[in-house]
This record gives structure tokens, C-alpha cells and sequence, in this order.
């Protein structure tokens, strides 16, 4: 089920919500809980049941381990430290056998020659987000992090939906102590009212903005795929149609999600804050998919020995946190590439940022600096993503030739066919003030709620207006962009789902 | 009142309202006299009458307008001894239009023989298509309001918004528009009979698309020859084609629900063109898994896929309409499968 479709929306949504404050009002917060996992697993089964099983499975083995762990940590930590192994490697066994068994097998099968039959095998939806999820909560157990061990609140921990699918990664001491709370299990006007604000502006960004400007980003890569020539322009134009794409896709999927959690009064991470406002690369990485960059660090960079044995041990694990972060996308060279490039964009900045500023500083105005730092991070970035998108490497090779200028210009059309040039230009501008000029929702939310400070009867009266409007506003969103699904039968999936 | 409440609340009415005022929007545009295939209308009209002027157990044959081409009903039904009625349908309506016709216009003791084109089977026939989508605007909306609620909404949201405001604008001008094109509307009962009741059958008349031009058994008249340009092949199949579950499901839903009634049911294969394709071994093989997998459903079929090639020459205007001179040949082969499977009062009866 999308929370962008009719049925999410107008079937699960209410039904969930209403149901689990019933429950928690007459049944108490114990079959609230069990409500709340019950209807989570409603909503990963209706994509298929097939995987049901093996998520339940996982939970409950992860459970058990993190249990071993917690309750032998100091009396007998030999079991304790076994627990953790077998239950980090069974989790990466898990994930390696769903998702790069046949990209091994299909690497080993080029390298002999030998003919390696591949296995038929469907990446179980959100496999890569909840095997990650229960690694941090083994390795918090270890730390002596995860505390409490209700397993109807783990189940929760775990299936939660509006992070299962595709995050953000949740770790168990963020969450645990919430499902205690009893606060969570009263209707709170304030989670309800910003929780409806991010998801409409969520559902907004994916309807309104990434879906129509992902049919830019299409034919250039399918041109790509099928050995046509590409121009510059044109490179440019569906590498930077792509990178709006995925921002507003995935930044606009958090954004849901968060919304959609706290209507519920639980409180996800925030997933973005916006990155292409970055003037760096170490800041990009800092607003881009936040939770997963805190999870490599912490479970990764980290034990890998961080920045504590030298500059070249630093720049040695941050590209290789960055080339296994690329790996975790997909079982695919394009997206090891990716991670390869952005662990040298990386480096490269931390390389820059211990070289003397004095010859350079005063020559440019700081704004001026301020603006040719963005502009330099989200051509970089533009650059990346498109071996991220690419099909293959021979198709992401090609559109990065055209975009350095050493293909001959084609023309528009030859690429684009009937996809209309000012359209394009349109959602590029709007999409460039939206990402460059305005705050994001988090901002303005902090905005509304924080700075301004209203006493007197005309100010409040003011707020008043403010409020119904911003209301409004939202449901205007929301409503103009489920109209903009109506009169197509393209269902068009979140990106992230497929990682 | 906090602010957060009122945020709440406005929202939460101010949905409510878009989402009511977008229905009331949605239901008004139905009727809307935009250009549209009125004549399938009238072909669903005209089917009705005759299946109500044919007396005693029937044979009624339904499907699309493959059935209702090529096919002899007087014919079969003097060699079967029943009365037969062709009320095939036109073959943009979806399966379920059909088979809801199939058993509207049943009574006990009939007999129904569907016998839909092989794309029928693959289609999901609740997924909305253009031409049906406009149908339903012009004049078909029983058929939406006859729709399970999940299948409405699949409907409502595959009208875009500009198609409603041109459809609404439409129905807000009817009168005027109505004035100027007078035939975007579908014909009464009586008007239908009218019309049908002053064609001379005595003069020979041009083909032409309407239920004019069939005759009083429901068959399409006229279709000789084969006409310039029509490009007739066999349907496109997979090597192993799989019959849309919900197809399936539907299938065997009518048949219990005809049986509930009293009626015999089964499914016939459609015509096929004979081709360099559709003769490979590969192709009889698909067709037969498609007839296998209907079978199998506990849907009872007759005949083989075989039974309906014909070649080229036997087609009119498409791979689905066979011409007159090759009716009588079909007519024969649908003989040949019934006369064996008749219930026997309804075989006696003429006899």
C-alpha cells in the first residue's frame, strides 16, 4: 500500500488511527500496541504475504538475540558476544542472500566464464531498512543502549509503517521509550496538526514535483540503455531532472512518514534536511538521508577506526563507509561507483579543509562564496547520481561524457520526443526556489510555533487567521495532488522501495 | 479553541467539503451529451428487445461483436430446433458489462453461450479504459453505479480533472448542445423499435455499424467481402498465456449465478485467424492452455480453439468479424459443438 494511494489514505489511515485510540481508551495501551504492529503488518502484507513470515522470523530470532545480549552482558559475556555475532552475521547473511547472491554469482560467472544459472529471488520489500534497524538494535543491546525488552513494543519497534518500507532507520532507544508512554496513547491536537502539515507537504513533493519531473529524467537514461547519442544539454537536463526527482521523492517519502508517526503521537528522525542547500560535501552528507549517514558512522566509520588512527586510516574508511553505503543500495556496480565517488568527494573535502584559506580569503564576497560552494556540491552531486540512476555502467559512462562535453549536441526532442522544453524549465525554476530559497517544512513549522511570539488580543486573532489558512493550504496540496494521479493508471512507487 | 485544534478541525472539514463537492461533480457530468459511441447504447437496447420477443427456452448467444458477426441465428436455429437469440454486445464493453447482460436477460432454461475474444481473457476488466470511461459520461452510467465500491473508485480516478470540467461544462450546456447535435443521446426502447421496424430488408442496404443493421435475431447483416485496408492477423499471445485470475473469477461467478437461475451456461471459443502465426504448434498449444485453464476453473466449456480457425479470406473489416459468405460455415461449426449438448427438453421443444 503507497500512502499516496486511495486506499492508504482513505481506508488504512482512518481505520488504523481511530482504531488504536479506541483501543487505548478501552482496551488499555497493551492491545493499542498489538493494534498498531497488527495493522503494520496489514500493510506490509498487501504488497504480497509472501515475506510476512520471514519479517516475523526475523523479528522474533533478532528479539532473542538482543535479549541473549542484554541478560549475559555482564554475568557470562561470552554468550553475550556470541549472541551479537551470530545475529549481526545471520542479519548481513539474510540481506546478502536476498539481494547480491545473484550479483556474485553473475560477477564469478564473467570472471570464469563458467555458466552460473541465477536464482530466481525477490528482494523482500524494506529487507535492507529492517535488517539494518535490528543490526543497531544488537549492537545497542551490546552497549548496553536497548533497555527495554517488551516484545509486542519490539514487534511495533520493527513493522511500525511508516518507517518499514523505507525508513528512516530507527534505532530502539529512540522508540522503545515512546510506546511507554502513555501520552502517546491520547489524541494530541498539536502531533495531529503537524502530522497532517508534513504529510501533505510529503505527498506534495512525491505527486506534485518528483513524479512529473522523473518523465525528463526517464528518457535520458532508457537513451543511455539503448546506445543513443546524447548531447551536454540534454545530459544536464535528465541528470538534473533526475536529482530533483530523487530528492523530492525520498525527502517527500520522510516527510510522510514522519507526519504520518506522529498523528499517531510517536516521533521519527528527521530523514532531510535540505541538502542541496549544502556547501559541501561533509554537509551534504550531514541533510541527506540522515539516518542512514548517523548509521554508517556509528556502526561503520566508527568501528572501523573513525578518525582516530591517522589521516590516511580516515580517508581509507570514509571511502570505504561510502563505497559499502553505495552497496547497500542495490547488488549493482553503478551504485558501488556511486558510493566510490561521493567516498572521494569526501575526501577531497577533508583534504581541502586543512589547506591554508588565507591566499583565498577576502578575494570573494562571502555570499558570492556561499553560493559557488552550493552550486560546486550540487554539480557534484548531479554527477553522482548519475551512475546511481544509470542502468548500467556503459550507460552511466556515457551520459557522464556528454555532461563533461565530449559528445556532439543532439537536439531536444531526439531525447525528449514531445516532452515540452518550457514545462521543463517550469518545474526546474519552481523546484530550484523551493529547494534554494525556501525553508523547509521542519523551518517553518519551528517558525510558526517558536519565533513568533504573539500577546496582544490582534495578534492572536492574526494566528487564528494564520492557522485556518495553513490548514487549508495543506488540504489544498493534498487534494490538488491526488487529482494530479486522476485520468492515468501509472502507479508510480516511491524509489526508495526498491532498495 | 487552541490553534492546533482549529488546524485540526479546518483541515479535516475543509477535505471533507473537496471530497463532497468533487463526488457531487463526478455524478453530475453523467448524461453529459459529449461525442460518443451512442450506437453501442442502442445496440444494448436493441439485444434486450429481441431476447424479449424470443418465446420458449432459449439459446442465447453473448460475447462481443465477434458473435455478433458471422453468425447464422435463424440457421442454428431451425437445424437445433430452439429458439436462438444473438445478443453479443459491442466489444468495447468490458467483461463484466457482458456477463451482467448474460444473466439480466436469462430465464430459466436457457441456454448461454459466451464466447468473448482471447484478449478477453487476459484484460483485467476492471482496470477503466478510455472509450468506456466516455460510454459511462454519455449514457452508461448503470454501469458504473452497478460497480463494486473498490472498482468505482478505480473510475473516478482515472478521470482526469479536465476531462470532468469539459464533461460537467457538457452537461451544464445540454440543452444547447443538444440542439446542435441531436444524436448524442441514446435512443428509448420505443424509438429503437421504430427505427428497427421501418428498414426494408427487401433492398439491398450499405454495411454500417448499427443496430440497423442487424437483423431480428440480433445478427449483423451485410458484412461481405472483405473490406480494402482491413488488417487481419491473429491475436498477439504469450507462449504461455495465464487467464487473468480475475477473469477466472468472474467466469465462474456468472456460471453459478446462472445456474442459481435455472440457466445452462458455457463458454465457446472465439474465432482465430489462420496465419503464419496462429498455425504453429506454439500457438494451438496456448490457445488449449487458455481453454485448459477455464476448464479447470470449473467453468464448463465447449468446442476446441481449433474449431474457429478460419482464413484470412473468411474475415470482414478485422481479425474478429467473419463476412457472410464465411457464416454459414461458422454457424455450422457452432452447430456441430450444441447439438450434442442441448438440454434435451430445450432440444424437444421445436421438435
Amino acid at each position: 500500500m503507497l500512502f499516496t494511494s486511495f486506499e492508504f489514505i482513505f481506508a488504512f489511515l482512518p481505520v488504523a488511527f481511530l482504531v488504536f485510540f479506541l483501543f487505548a481508551r478501552f482496551w488499555g495501551r497493551e492491545a493499542a500496541a498489538l493494534w498498531l504492529a497488527a495493522a503494520s503488518l496489514f500493510f506490509y502484507g498487501w504488497w504480497s504475504t509472501t515475506y510476512i513470515a520471514l519479517l516475523l522470523s526475523s523479528i522474533l530470532f533478532n528479539y532473542c538475540a538482543g535479549y541473549l545480549i542484554c541478560k549475559n552482558h555482564e554475568a557470562n559475556i561470552r554468550v553475550a558476544k556470541t549472541a551479537l555475532y551470530v545475529g549481526i552475521v545471520s542479519n548481513l547473511a539474510l540481506l546478502c542472500y536476498y539481494k547480491y547472491t545473484n550479483f556474485f554469482l553473475g560477477e564469478i560467472s564473467r570472471l570464469t566464464g563458467a555458466h552460473i544459472p541465477s536464482l530466481s529471488l525477490i528482494l523482500p520489500l524494506g529487507i535492507s531498512f529492517f535488517t539494518f534497524t535490528q543490526i543497531a538494535f544488537l549492537v545497542d543491546a551490546w552497549k548496553g543502549k536497548a533497555k527495554e525488552y517488551n516484545f509486542s513494543h519490539y514487534i511495533l519497534f520493527v513493522t511500525w509503517f511508516p518507517h518499514l518500507i523505507a525508513g528512516p532507520i530507527l534505532h530502539h532507544g529512540q522508540m522503545m521509550p515512546q510506546f511507554k508512554d502513555p501520552a502517546i496513547y491520547k489524541p494530541n491536537s498539536r502531533n495531529i496538526a503537524i502530522g497532517i502539515a508534513l504529510f501533505s507537504v510529503g505527498l506534495g513533493k512525491k505527486l506534485l514535483l518528483a513524479d512529473p519531473i522523473s518523465t525528463y529524467a526517464d528518457p535520458l537514461f532508457h537513451a543511455a540503455a539503448t546506445g543513443q547519442a546524447i548531447g551536454t544539454m540534454v545530459a544536464w537536463a535528465g541528470a538534473m531532472a533526475y536529482t530533483l526527482q530523487i530528492y523530492f521523492d525520498f525527502s517527500g517519502y520522510s516527510d510522510m512518514a514522519v507526519g504520518l508517526s506522529l498523528l499517531f503521537g510517536i516521533r521519527l528522525p528527521v530523514n532531510f534536511n535540505s541538502p542541496y542547500k549544502a556547501k559541501s560535501i561533509i554537509e551534504f552528507w550531514r541533510r541527506w538521508h540522515m539516518t542512514l549517514s548517523q548509521f554508517l558512522r556509528d556502526y561503520l566509520y566508527i568501528p572501523l577506526g573513525g578518525n582516530r588512527k591517522g589521516e590516511i586510516r580516515r580517508l581509507v574508511n570514509l571511502s570505504l563507509t561510502m563505497l559499502l553505503g553505495g552497496l547497500w543500495h542495490g547488488a549493482s556496480w553503478t551504485f558501488i561507483i556511486w558510493g566510490g565517488l561521493h567516498g572521494a568527494y569526501l575526501c577531497a573535502n577533508h583534504i581541502f579543509q586543512k589547506l591554508p584559506r588565507s591566499y583565498l580569503s577576502g578575494l570573494i564576497p562571502r555570499f558570492a562564496s556561499n553560493a559557488i560552494c552550493v552550486a560546486m556540491t550540487f554539480a557534484a552531486v548531479i554527477f553522482a547520481w548519475v551512475f546511481f540512476r544509470a542502468e548500467n555502467v556503459h550507460s552511466a559512462i556515457a551520459i557522464a561524457h556528454a555532461m563533461l562535453g565530449s559528445q556532439q549536441s543532439v537536439p531536444w526532442d531526439s531525447i525528449f520526443k514531445n516532452l515540452s522544453f518550457i514545462t521543463y524549465v517550469s518545474y526546474l525554476l519552481v523546484s530550484m526556489f523551493i529547494i534554494w530559497v525556501l525553508p523547509n517544512i521542519y523551518e517553518v513549522i519551528d517558525l510558526l510555533e517558536n519565533r513568533v511570539v504573539v500577546n496582544d488580543q490582534e495578534g492572536q486573532r492574526i494566528s487564528s487567521t494564520v492557522c485556518v489558512a495553513v490548514a487549508m493550504t495543506c488540504v489544498a496540496i493534498v487534494v490538488t495532488s491526488l487529482l494530479s494521479t486522476f485520468g492515468s493508471n501509472i502507479i508510480s512507487p516511491f524509489l526508495y522501495f526498491q532498495f | 479553541m487552541n490553534l492546533y485544534r482549529k488546524f485540526v478541525l479546518t483541515a479535516v472539514l475543509s477535505l471533507t467539503a473537496c471530497v463532497l463537492a468533487y463526488i457531487a461533480l463526478f455524478f453530475y457530468q453523467f448524461g453529459a451529451p459529449i461525442a460518443s459511441g451512442y450506437d453501442a447504447a442502442n445496440w444494448i437496447t436493441y439485444k434486450e428487445l429481441v431476447g424479449k420477443n424470443t418465446e420458449g427456452k432459449r439459446l442465447l448467444l453473448f460475447g462481443d461483436s465477434s458473435t455478433v458477426f458471422g453468425v447464422n441465428s435463424k440457421t442454428l436455429s431451425e437445424k437445433l430446433g430452439v429458439p436462438v437469440a444473438n445478443l453479443a454486445l459491442h466489444g468495447g464493453l468490458p467483461l463484466d458489462a457482458i456477463t451482467e447482460s448474460a444473466i439480466k436477460n436469462s430465464r430459466a432454461g436457457d441456454t448461454v453461450v459466451l464466447a468473448p475474444v482471447w484478449v478477453y481473457y487476459f484484460k483485467d476488466y476492471r482496470i477503466p479504459e478510455d472509450w468506456i470511461l466516455r460510454e459511462m459520461v454519455a449514457w452508461y452510467s448503470d454501469y458504473f453505479y452497478g460497480l463494486p465500491l473498490k472498482t468505482k473508485l478505480k473510475y473516478i480516478s482515472a478521470v482526469d480533472v479536465k476531462t470532468l470540467s469539459v464533461n460537467v461544462d457538457a452537461k451544464f450546456r445540454r440543452v444547447a448542445l443538444l440542439q446542435e447535435f441531436p444524436y448524442r443521446r441514446a435512443l428509448t426502447a420505443q424509438e429503437v423499435k421504430d427505427q428497427h421496424a421501418k428498414i426494408d430488408w427487401t433492398v439491398p442496404h450499405p454495411f454500417s455499424y448499427t443496430f440497423l443493421n442487424m437483423n431480428e435475431y440480433g445478427d449483423m447483416q451485410g458484412a461481405c467481402g472483405n473490406q480494402p485496408g482491413a488488417s487481419i492477423a491473429s491475436v498477439q499471445l504469450a507462449l504461455e498465456p495465464k487467464v487473468n485470475p480475475q477473469v477466472l473469477k468472474l467466469l465462474k461467478q456468472t456460471a453459478q449465478r446462472l445456474n442459481d437461475k435455472g440457466v445452462n451456461f458455457y463458454i465457446m471459443p472465439s474465432v482465430t485467424v489462420e496465419d503464419e502465426r496462429s498455425v504453429q504448434q506454439w500457438y494451438h498449444l496456448a490457445l488449449g492452455s487458455i481453454m485448459d485453464q477455464i476448464k479447470k476453473a470449473g467453468i464448463p466449456a465447449l468446442g476446441t480453439p481449433e474449431d474457429f480457425f478460419f482464413p484470412k479470406t473468411s474475415f470482414y473489416d478485422t481479425s474478429f468479424h467473419i463476412n457472410c459468405e464465411s457464416t454459414p460455415e461458422r454457424t455450422s461449426r457452432i452447430y456441430n459443438i450444441l447439438k450434442d449438448v442441448l438440454p434435451k427438453d430445450t432440444y424437444l421443444q421445436y421438435h
